[in-house]
């Protein structure tokens, strides 16, 4: 299999939005822009395209361009860290299913004591300090049971049944039902959001993962590899990830696509992050209040669309090709 | 009399959250009180006056030394669902509702804190005499402002009947007393108890007929109401529609499209931006459209009891920096009236003229917070505080969610705040959720709205010490003997003379103490069906009567 990756005007054209979109995004304070980031004319409240607010304003007369701008860092700020998350956790998880199966991960009992003083403490405690002396005694006790070798017993860990049965847990809710009844339990702060859009993305990258790595562990050299006493992480960590990569790569931006688009949405939603931090989707969602004011409606819709199929042109694709 | 069934819909942004007649958490939920249940006197919305509701008359004053002598009688048409006649004793039964302790009557009970007994006339059961404490002349027509309770319904074993309303009144209950109002407040409280139709029956002209929470609350016409007899009688006693549905509807874009599509007939308080696109609108020829000054104001309302909001300077200085002509030309279009306070400037007798409007201004803002203590780092507010070290100013401001004017108006407040360095996070939060963080006082600051009237100035439910807690009214926390000393003359001044003079020193002291910051009176922003007559738009709450609308003969 190789990648093949499109060439000519549209990817350059769709490399070059993303980087606008990145260095616009991380230099915008510095930008001599005419109005402020979220500063109030309120004389202009709606006001369409001038030589004053160049994109307009929206309902509260905060400047259009100003907010896509600010917009844009609070999407990449949650975004781009929610999709590489996604990615990392989806890839761990999907290498883990796919190469260990259900029988070949054996995990030393003595292990599974070790977590036990801190589930005791998280069942006390709750999620609090406490929890974390209590999951230092379990370590430094697992680990010394393992190093006098107390106990040889290993106990057989199901690692591919537990992760396809959270992926069949996670694809049974809806995934905007299941965040909406989150977003009601936690407060949303950047960090939380972050932590919510990987939680519920990754089963798509693990499904991506496991099957790659299902292919490539049965293949001679992962054979060989066996044979001759490798140690199993070292053959995932150098043999097979190496070798998944090209495909596996191209699971980043999908995900990144995916976690802005569900951002949006939730901010649209008005679920997102708190603290009037200005969001495209918010943007958006302020047009309700104006109907007739099309700016709103048409620049972060424009920026939006750009975003998303760019990040569709410049995902890699591959192809089979027969040796 | 009834005319050919009429369902009215009118589109509310928020629930009543409670429809127990002494509780009454909002203006919505007085609104559907007055449809199920009446009271002696009621408000008259476009004459603004009281006018006799139950009783026949507004009461005959006697005065002898110290005691005031209040006597009503009832009509004799009226009568409850089960065909008994409305009397006194009725009347004495909602009173020891209203003063029943465990029952969560704070708010209501404190505005009739002069009552002391009530005397029936043995010869006419319909005829009785409230023996008041002082007089002021209010009474007259607070005396008359509460809801009459069936006590057939929601007193059966009379439980209460033993304790005498003296008793409760003077707060000296014998232990027999205490047992039956803990018996009764127990069944009183239950809150499935306030949404079974077949309890929460007045005797006004409707029935509740359903309330699913957050979506429709729907009223019928009771087919015999005891006022079919009056005809005419008064505009308050007509009661027309068939049916009154009342769509909760918190997204005003929805509300102003549901009213366009003809799913509500009724939209009062509209934003500004919405009433203006409306009134230009080519759908403008469907509706009436109203904009009856009202007694609603926006005010900051700040918690006195969070110790970086205790002092009065920094209070002040916070009111500062809110520039309130430009929020008005922002969020009312040009409508509203500035105010120095709790009073509307519309009451020219009352209003404190000679106080300035607060201006916007940062610089004076900084002063105050220096004098309060506080010192800026160059990068924050703090001051020492022995117990927790230093402590910065960093606010939290809550108001409801959705409101542009609550939102604007927060937005501007953060910028403002944040050119002095004073970190503010605005927490929009849902209506009811609001009213729950207000009670627990969960809050530093919160946007909100206050409803007042132009008859009578007992600010104690809002103002005094003993409104503060989980059913009381003082949310910001305000209070001190000298203050509450006043809120009491000003309930018991006796002549307006008087009354004025403690108006304006009870606007002073908030100005100064500036516990809540008034920005400005909003109009009542009003959009009915044209196919309807006999709006009556009015300043008081709710601004319409609804029991009055009647399809127009053309629409029939």
């Amino acid at each position: 299999m190789r990648v093949s990756g499109k060439t000519g005007w549209l990817q350059n054209a769709a490399y070059a939005w993303l980087m606008a979109l990145l260095l616009l995004a991380f230099f915008a304070p510095c930008l001599p822009l005419q109005w402020a980031f979220g500063r109030l004319d309120v004389l202009r409240i709606a006001a369409p395209p001038s030589a004053i607010h160049y994109l307009g304003t929206d309902p509260y007369g905060r400047d259009v361009l100003a907010d896509l701008l600010l917009g844009a860092r609070t999407l990449l700020a949650v975004g781009l860290p929610a999709a590489l998350l996604t990615s990392l956790i989806g890839i761990l998880l999907g290498a883990s299913a796919g190469f260990w199966g259900n029988q070949q991960l054996r995990i030393p009992s003595v292990y599974f004591v070790g977590v036990l003083p801190g589930i005791l403490a998280v069942c006390v405690f709750g999620v609090s300090w406490p929890v974390v002396p209590a999951a230092l005694l379990g370590l430094i006790a697992s680990w010394a049971l393992h190093y006098f070798r107390s106990s040889q017993y290993k106990i057989v860990f199901p690692v591919d049944s537990i992760v396809l049965a959270a992926m069949l847990w996670l694809g049974a809710i809806p995934r905007i039902i299941l965040i909406l009844v989150l977003c009601a339990a936690i407060d949303l702060t950047p960090p939380a959001l972050v932590a919510l859009l990987a939680l519920t993305s990754w089963p798509a990258t693990a499904r991506l993962a496991r099957a790659e790595v299902q292919r490539l562990r049965m293949l001679p050299f992962i054979e060989a590899a066996k044979v001759s006493g490798l140690p199993p992480i070292r053959i995932v960590w150098h043999h097979i990830l190496p070798n998944a990569w090209p495909v596996l790569r191209a699971a980043i931006p999908l995900n990144l696509s995916a976690c802005l688009t569900f951002q949006t949405t939730l901010a649209f939603l008005g679920l997102g992050l708190p603290d009037g931090a200005t969001d495209w989707g918010r943007m958006l969602s302020l047009a309700k209040l104006e109907p007739t004011a099309w700016w709103l409606i048409v620049f972060p819709c424009v920026a939006l669309a750009t975003t998303f199929l760019a990040l569709r042109v410049a995902t890699p694709t591959h192809s089979r090709t027969s040796a | 009399m009834q005319d050919a069934p009429t369902t009215v819909r009118v589109s509310w942004p928020r629930d009543p959250e409670s429809l127990n007649p002494v509780v009454l958490p909002n203006a919505f939920a007085v609104q559907i009180n007055n449809l199920l249940y009446q009271s002696l006197l009621v408000v008259d919305g476009p004459r603004r006056r009281y006018v006799p509701w139950l009783a026949t008359a507004l009461p005959e004053t006697r005065r002898a030394g110290p005691i005031t002598y209040l006597t009503y009688t009832i009509r004799p048409e009226a009568t409850w669902d089960n065909g008994q006649p409305i009397t006194g004793h009725d009347v004495l039964f909602s009173l020891r509702v209203l003063f029943c302790p465990g029952v969560p009557n704070e708010r209501i009970s404190s505005g009739l804190s002069f009552v002391r007994n009530l005397e029936i006339d043995p010869a006419d059961a319909r005829r009785f005499t409230f023996v008041c404490a002082g007089f002021a002349p209010e009474y007259g027509i607070t005396s008359g402002d509460f809801p009459i309770l069936p006590e057939y319904l929601l007193d059966p074993q009379h439980a209460l009947r033993p304790v005498p309303l003296a008793e409760l009144t003077a707060d000296s209950l014998t232990s027999a007393s205490k047992t039956a109002c803990a018996a009764f407040a127990a069944q009183f409280n239950l809150a499935e108890k306030w949404r079974d139709p077949q309890q929460v029956r007045g005797s006004g002209p409707y029935e509740l007929v359903s309330w699913q929470s957050g979506q429709r609350l729907v009223l019928r016409r009771k087919s015999k109401w005891w006022a079919d007899k009056m005809a005419a009688a008064s505009p308050m006693l007509a009661a027309r529609p068939s049916r009154l549905e009342f769509h909760i509807i918190p997204d005003p874009t929805t509300a102003l499209l549901a009213l366009r599509r003809g799913d509500v007939d009724v939209y009062p308080n509209m934003p500004a931006a919405d009433f203006e696109r409306l009134r230009t609108s080519s759908d403008a020829a469907r509706f009436h459209l109203y904009t009856p000054a009202s007694y609603r104001m926006v005010a900051l309302e700040m918690n006195t009891r969070q110790p970086m909001l205790r002092e009065s300077a920094t209070r002040q200085a916070l009111l500062h920096l809110l520039d309130v002509p430009q929020l008005m030309r922002a969020t009312q279009y040009g409508l509203g009236q500035l105010s120095v306070g709790l009073v509307s400037p519309r009451e020219r007798w009352a209003y404190h003229d000679s106080l300035p409007l607060r201006s916007y201004n940062p610089q004076k803002a900084k002063a105050l917070l220096r004098a309060a203590g506080w010192q800026f780092t160059g990068t924050r507010w703090q001051r020492h505080a022995s117990a927790q070290g230093s402590q910065p100013l960093a606010l939290q401001l809550h108001y409801r969610a959705g409101d542009r004017t609550f939102e604007t108006a927060a937005l501007l407040f953060q910028q403002a705040a944040k050119e002095l360095k004073i970190p503010v996070s605005l927490r929009p939060t849902e209506a009811s959720l609001l009213s729950e963080v207000r009670r627990n006082g969960q809050y530093d600051m919160v946007f909100r709205s206050f409803y007042g009237n132009p008859f009578s100035y007992d600010l104690r439910p809002i103002l005094h010490t003993a409104s503060i807690g989980l059913t009381g009214g003082n949310t910001s926390g305000f209070g001190t003997p000298s203050s509450d000393r006043l809120l009491e003359q000003l309930a018991a001044a006796e002549d307006s003379t008087q009354k004025k003079r403690l108006l304006h020193r009870l606007q002073l002291m908030l100005y100064e103490q500036a516990p809540l910051g008034v920005l400005f009176y909003e109009p009542n922003r009003l959009a009915v069906a044209r196919r309807f007559a006999d709006v009556r738009p009015a300043g008081p709450e709710p601004g319409y009567n609804l029991a009055s609308f009647a399809l127009k003969a053309s629409a029939n």
